[in-house]
């Protein structure tokens, strides 16, 4: 049986994002995502406490809500670029403006449109995680009190990854599925976590991330699959 | 009823890897004048705590690289410089090059169990004890060990309890002290491979002494003042009055660097000190440096150290030594110490010195001189 995702499908997946950012790569050339890097100046701070994994992917929805549109494309054209810091939301409120913060402010969403640092920001440090961090697999719907839309199966390959390296990947694949409209409010996400997610079928795939692979320098790896 | 309060003093603990150089003098000097002259007027203890400095991990790293380095190396005989050449070469690797497995856990166990030292450290703090008797200075102020009161969980469960600091230990990050709702960066206390910082332990140090004390002066260099102004604000909030005091460090020919980088090779104890020991009076020289560390050098940072400089300071203690009057009463000297104290029981060692500094001779200058050397 054919390997569904080979090194060509993959380099492949990824030069597809560069073009859907307006970045026209051959099929023939490099994928080399610093060509989107600081492409429009926009940029979320993720500032996080504690990590709840159904919480922190519903503040991913909620705070894409109270953007505009063309803020949200903006971001989007520029690869969705993101820096997570350790900070406590909740003793910030008065000096940082967040743009959503989960109910129990465990973790803040800020959007700079600017692309500078500002003065606030030296108050906290790029978030650091040395082990693994596995969520169990979960169910749960994307807006803390709905549901009852359609199934949403995310599967990620990053449990081989520290906490701040997985939260890329988590971040990236769940707000640009919802900037794509493959996830929508009343739907119910189903997130689990394994070692490889390279057999999955793709024809029920409707998203998938593909970025560096980390621990081997040059390669692509397949970090998550949508269906 | 007595007025005497309860003071502590905490100096930052110097750490045994490297020559005493004139920004250590300065130090311990005011730290000398700050203690005899508060305990004329209140109880005083000081807080020093050699463990620490062993425990900073810029020292475990120096006693790794001897023991990997020079594994047969005796120490008995061996002068501050040769051991501080050592430092500046274990510094030109990257802090943790060669770093065993296990990282510094079997240094730490022996400190925290045995206050256990590297006998680079002990030949160090002979050394260092003999000039400071120099100087009338007690080896208590460098040379004090005490074990470590609170772990570091301890000590973490108090600080969550006085909500400042953000744990992400359960998500495998870092430990910070979180006074960011003040406008102040976070502080890092723990790593993530758990290892604890040098300002862990001055906490594990402070925090248990925090409620037996009415005041806590804490000591520390211009370089170190951000983290002692967060050791305010944490002792402040454990209910204790607590004031941060910085010195300057002394610049070595207009430049103020760290030990670790050497500059420092012809300003030891040795090469100042000897010429001036033999030519005047022990205690002419132990005043001058008085004269010259507080009143001429200053508490903040700016004027190269001068040995021309503190020869005319040893030249006029001696001349001084000579008209002294005689000691005023016991009560007169408290009353007269207490008089230049602030609200805070707030004593600056330059009015003490510069008592003795002026051309009038004070009518206190022998009590003054007696109890600043004994």
């Amino acid at each position: 049986m054919m390997k569904p995702f080979t090194r060509e499908t993959l380099h492949r997946l990824a030069i597809h994002r560069l073009s859907k950012s307006g970045v026209v790569v051959p099929a023939s050339g490099i994928f080399d995502a610093t060509v989107l890097a600081g492409k429009t100046g926009c940029r979320m701070l993720v500032v996080i406490s504690r990590f709840d994994l159904q919480a922190y992917c519903q503040g991913c929805f909620a705070v894409l809500n109270t953007l505009s549109h063309s803020l949200v494309n903006n971001w989007y054209d520029g690869f969705t670029p993101a820096v997570y810091m350790a900070g406590n939301p909740a003793k910030l409120k008065e000096k940082l403006a967040f743009n959503y913060l989960t109910p129990d402010a465990s973790a803040g969403w800020i959007f700079r449109t600017d692309g500078h640092e500002v003065k606030t920001d030296r108050l906290l440090k790029l978030l650091r995680t040395r082990q693994k961090y596995v969520p169990a697999d979960t169910s749960f719907p994307i807006v803390a009190q709905g549901g009852g839309g359609k199934q949403i199966y995310i599967r990620f390959s990053i449990s081989d990854l520290p906490l701040h390296q997985q939260l890329i990947h988590i971040t990236h694949t769940l707000m640009e599925c919802i900037i794509e409209n493959i996830i929508s409010a009343s739907d119910i996400l189903n997130i689990s976590f394994a070692d490889n997610i390279m057999e999955t079928d793709p024809v029920e795939i409707k998203y998938t991330r593909v970025h560096y692979d980390s621990s081997n320098t040059g390669s692509l790896k397949l970090y998550a699959v949508v269906v | 009823m007595s007025n005497r309060k309860h003071i502590t003093i905490a100096p930052v603990s110097i750490t045994p890897t490297k020559p005493l150089v004139p920004s250590h003098y300065k130090s311990l000097i005011w730290l000398d004048v700050l203690i005899k002259c508060l305990s004329e007027v209140h109880d005083v203890t000081l807080l020093n705590n050699r463990v620490l400095s062993f425990l900073n991990l810029q020292t475990m790293n120096f006693w790794h690289y001897l023991d990997h380095v020079l594994p047969e190396a005796s120490y008995t005989d061996k002068p501050e410089l040769w051991i501080g050449k050592h430092y500046v070469a274990s510094n030109s690797r990257l802090v943790g090059e060669g770093m065993p497995e296990d990282g510094f856990d079997q240094y730490k166990a022996k400190i925290e169990r045995d206050g256990w030292m590297h006998p680079s450290a002990s030949r160090l703090f002979d050394i260092w004890t003999g000039n400071c008797a120099q100087l009338n200075i007690s080896a208590s102020l460098i040379a004090k060990d005490r074990p470590l009161d609170l772990t570091t969980d301890a000590l973490l469960t108090i600080l969550a309890d006085m909500n400042c600091i953000l744990d992400l230990r359960e998500i495998g990050g870092e430990v910070y002290i979180d006074f960011t709702d003040e406008g102040i960066p976070l502080r890092k206390l723990v790593d993530v491979t758990g290892t604890e910082n040098y300002f862990a332990g001055i906490l594990r140090s402070l925090v248990p002494v925090a409620e037996h004390t009415d005041s806590i002066y804490l000591l520390c260099d211009e370089q170190l003042s951000a983290d002692y102004w967060i050791l305010v604000k944490i002792l402040t909030r454990l209910g204790v009055h607590a004031t941060r005091v910085t010195l300057g460090r002394v610049p070595l020919d207009g430049q103020v660097q760290s030990s670790r980088h050497g500059g420092w090779e012809q300003y030891l104890f040795d090469g100042f000190a000897e010429p001036l020991l033999q030519s005047f009076p022990q205690r002419a020289f132990s005043l001058g440096m008085r004269f010259y560390f507080v009143c001429v050098l200053g508490q903040s940072e700016g004027i190269s150290f001068s040995v021309d400089r503190l020869k005319v300071c040893v030249q006029k203690a001696e001349r001084l030594l000579d008209i002294l009057p005689p000691p005023v009463s016991v009560p007169e000297l408290s009353s007269f110490i207490a008089s230049k104290m602030r609200p805070g029981y707030l004593l600056n060692p330059y009015l003490m010195v510069s008592e003795l500094y002026g051309k009038k001779v004070s009518p206190y200058a022998g009590s003054l001189v007696n109890l600043l050397l004994s």
